[in-house]
């Protein structure tokens, strides 16, 4: 992080000019995420954002930080790899319903309960955008996809109680027609030491008619006005996780104060930076006499 | 279970105690003159104590020792070592001399097996995943992620047990995708980044390896091959991946393949792997298997101060207002400057890129500078390449006698039944002469140096462990190389010797090259010692 007096400003991480459609709701997330960042004093080179494959997965392209757009669903492991590479680097990884519970499901559920501290912001439309339109599997049953003219005939994946079910240590959910809320969720999952999702309602204007900005308007509340609501509550946390259709919470959903893997790892939890290590045996670290009197 | 390998002669030896009877075998035994030694093995070890008829194992190695005229002291020695408690070793160590005296008093049956004598020349032993992961460590590698697979693991597990010796971050992940994909993730951050799997884990793999090879970031696969494919045989040994790997992942980019022959060349060849990688910032394999990977061997201790090449990596304390992560260079090798550095940033990504690395994908796609900067990327990417193919990679190497009347040609871990062939055929030949010509270095091909060494050869045989011929395959593709004959083992099991010289007796060559009978007529050839 950079000196106070270097105020760091979120235009400052404004990167290539975005080819997403007018409206498209993974503006909602890019602006609050370079408030979030810059409320937090990053400066652009300090963070790697790192996607999938998607509309969202172009993400990183249109900032001016550091990033990997890798293939379609390996955002998590990518992302994981730098983390633990370099610890001194904030690592945050973005993509899309298809990219990150659909092909790239599994390892959101090893992400989660690995808990590195990283941040994970899935611009959640309900659809496959940059295929053109097919089902996700976050679109809801009955909806009508390029590839379900007759409706949605299997049930959708909840992102929320899968997380919390998978271990995650801070679980949320945001909506991009929601810029100020969503900002703060950043920022707290940023802050968050672990795996922190941040599943963020982001309509495609473009292919997804049903769940659309007044879709999403008419139906969310803000959790932090929901009073007794406890977030380190797990069974609270996972019966609020399955309101849907009538009410949908926006919000920090769970969070536990765990250690991370970086708090965990035999080697970054001793202060170690991989990527700063010198290469080759040093004698003060390794015993090599040791070691080869293993095989003796 | 074994009988069918019994030799003419042989001796079987069976537990007396057990309820089965060798009446479906006398024929064969009586045709094959084999010995039958009944021990009432397990009723010995009751004997010792009732609750333990598992006794029998040592009492069988007991009657061995004596059979084959060896001494029961490094035995018991070994009982004392493995055994921490002292009733347990002691019950092991009268369940050895018990079979032994059984033999000494009920049979006169002997093989001496005249033991070497010699002190062993060097003074560890390991396998060849011991060799790699220490090569590994000593070349620097920092990261390591990896899913268990037979016969890869112990590459993972001894890495893990040693993660804090060497500083080395060590994950054991969910699957080979994420296994890879976080390699290159910690790859391209900086470090050297390792992950090992086998052939299955490869196919899962495949996509983004090629991700390493368009982001040119340095990763260093090992790929302990075995029986394909799909789960094929997974214990037992193949060579059958080389051209899998030659192309593996859609597309095309650079990438280097490293198949040690040995223990030694298992250690120095992934030192190599990791400077290749760096160098020229691609994707690098190295190819071992089962026969390598699981077997130990007595060598002296490695070298760990071999040279570290990191290739162009910018020094972090200066600023380069003109930074462009894949600027055109003469060799296509593009300086990287390392994230959080102010002046290097960019997006990795696997798509079609410009020198910024910004997306040629999506509303870039077809428009003229985007066609243009496509091919320059393809050129420059393969300039690498061939500046690899031409500085760094080594030809095959000869051994045996000059100017040989048959050459065997062979790859990785099969040189080492080669050799012995060799040598075998040379000690015992009169009137013709063999040698053997053999890779390490597999892709890029040095082409010019390999067209020279292939010259010399009168007639070539090649020899593999795979079915289709891929050593030939890659020989006929990159230097038209074809050669005169060629055996390829295909049963799983260690190519040995003697089942080289079973190959070649049946081995037909080329006609007018050379009379196969040859090498029959080579004196002592159908003699018993040699299977
Ligand atoms: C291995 C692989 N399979 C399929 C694709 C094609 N593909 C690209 S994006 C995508 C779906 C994207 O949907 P989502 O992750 O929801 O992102 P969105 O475009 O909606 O932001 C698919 C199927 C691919 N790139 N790679
Ligand atoms: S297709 Fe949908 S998801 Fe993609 S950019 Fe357009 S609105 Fe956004
Ligand atoms: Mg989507």
């Amino acid at each position: 992080m950079v000196a106070a007096t270097e105020l760091i400003k979120p235009s400052d991480f404004k990167g290539g000019k975005p080819t997403w459609c007018p409206g498209c709701g993974d503006y909602g997330l890019q602006s609050a995420m370079r408030k979030a960042l810059s409320n937090l004093g990053y400066s652009p080179e300090e963070v790697v954002i790192v996607s999938g494959i998607g509309c969202s997965g172009n993400f990183p392209h249109f900032q001016s930080t550091y990033g990997f757009h890798s293939t379609h669903g390996r955002a998590l492991p990518l992302a994981t790899g730098v983390a633990l590479a370099n610890p001194d680097v904030k690592v945050i990884a973005v993509g899309g319903d298809g990219d990150g519970y659909g092909i790239g499901v599994g390892h959101f559920i090893h992400a989660a309960r690995r808990n590195l501290d990283i941040t994970y912001a899935v611009m959640d439309n309900q659809i496959y955008g940059l295929t053109l339109g097919q089902a996700s599997p976050t679109s809801q049953m009955k909806a009508i996809t390029l590839t379900t003219p007759k409706g949605v005939d299997e049930r959708p994946i909840n992102p929320i109680s899968l997380a919390i079910g998978a271990g995650a240590s801070f679980v949320a959910r945001g909506f991009s027609g929601e810029g100020a809320h969503l900002e703060k969720l950043l920022e707290a999952a940023i802050e968050h030491k672990g795996f922190s999702l941040v599943d963020t309602l982001s309509p495609c204007v473009t292919f997804n008619r049903l769940n659309t900005y007044d879709w999403f308007r008419d139906r969310v509340y803000f959790l932090e006005e929901e009073e007794g609501y406890d977030k380190a509550d797990l069974s609270q946390a996972f019966v609020k996780s399955l309101e849907w259709n009538e009410k949908i919470p926006l919000g920090i959903i769970f969070e536990d104060e765990g250690a991370s893997l970086q708090d965990l790892d035999r080697i970054i939890s001793k202060g170690i930076n991989p990527v700063k290590q010198k290469l080759g045996i040093d004698p003060a670290v390794t015993d090599m006499k040791k070691i080869f009197s293993e095989f003796k | 279970m074994h009988f069918e390998e019994l030799k003419p002669g042989g001796i079987l030896i069976y537990n007396k105690t057990a309820r089965f009877s060798l009446d479906k075998y006398m024929s064969e035994i009586d045709a094959k003159r084999i010995i039958v030694l009944g021990i009432p093995l397990t009723k010995m070890a009751r004997e010792i104590n009732v609750k333990r008829p598992v006794l029998a194992n040592t009492i069988s190695i007991g009657a061995l020792l004596e059979i084959l005229g060896l001494e029961t002291d490094g035995y018991l020695r070994v009982i004392e070592e493995r055994f921490g408690k002292e009733s347990i070793i002691e019950m092991n160590r009268q369940a050895l001399i018990k079979g032994n005296n059984f033999i000494k008093e009920n049979s006169d049956v002997r093989y001496n097996l005249n033991p070497p004598t010699l002190e062993p020349k060097a003074n560890i032993v390991v396998n060849g995943n011991h060799a790699i992961a220490i090569g590994a460590a000593a070349s620097g590698l920092k990261f390591l992620s990896q899913y268990p697979i037979t016969p890869a693991s112990s590459i993972l597990s001894y890495l893990s047990q040693h993660a804090e010796d060497f500083g080395i971050v060590v994950r054991q992940v969910e699957d080979e995708i994420s296994a890879i994909t976080m390699a290159v993730g910690a790859g391209w951050a900086g470090v050297r980044a390792m992950t090992a799997t086998s052939g299955p884990g490869i196919s899962l793999m495949a996509e983004n390896i090629g991700l390493a090879g368009i982001t040119e970031t340095p990763v260093v696969i090992v790929d302990a091959m075995r029986g394909g494919p799909s789960t094929g045989v997974p214990t037992k040994t193949e060579q059958s991946d080389l051209m899998p790997i030659v192309h593996v992942s859609h597309g095309e980019f650079p990438r280097a393949i490293f198949a040690p022959r040995d223990i030694e060349e298992a250690y120095t060849l992934t030192f190599k792997a990791f400077n290749i990688a760096e160098k020229y910032q691609i994707p690098v394999f190295i190819l071992s298997d089962f026969t390598l990977s699981e077997r130990l061997e007595n060598v002296e201790e490695f070298d760990v101060n071999l040279k570290i090449d990191r290739g162009k990596i910018l020094d972090p304390e200066q600023r380069y207002p003109d930074y462009h992560r894949y600027a055109f260079t003469d060799d296509g090798i593009s300086p990287r400057l390392l994230a959080p550095h102010p002046d290097g940033k960019h997006v990795g990504v696997g798509a079609e890129h410009d020198l910024d690395s910004n997306s040629l994908a999506g509303s870039q796609a077809g428009l003229y500078k985007s066609r243009w900067m496509k091919e320059q990327m393809f050129n420059k990417r393969f300039r690498k390449l061939k500046v690899l193919e031409e500085t760094d990679m080594d030809p095959p190497i000869w051994d045996g006698e000059d100017d040989a009347d048959l050459t065997f040609i062979c790859w990785g871990s099969a040189t080492t039944a080669v050799k012995a062939t060799v040598d075998y055929l040379n000690s015992v030949s009169d009137d013709m002469k063999f040698n053997l010509l053999s890779f390490s270095d597999m892709f890029p091909l040095p082409v010019e140096k390999v067209k020279q060494e292939l010259a010399k050869i009168k007639t070539g045989v090649i020899v593999e462990i795979n079915y289709t011929g891929q050593l030939e395959q890659l020989l006929k593709l990159y230097v038209d190389y074809s050669p005169n004959g060629h055996i390829r083992h295909i049963d799983g099991e260690v190519l040995t010797r003697t089942r080289l010289l079973q190959y070649l007796k049946e081995l037909e060559l080329e006609e007018g090259k050379i009379e196969y009978s040859y090498i029959r007529r080579t004196k002592d050839f159908n003699k018993k010692e040699v299977m």
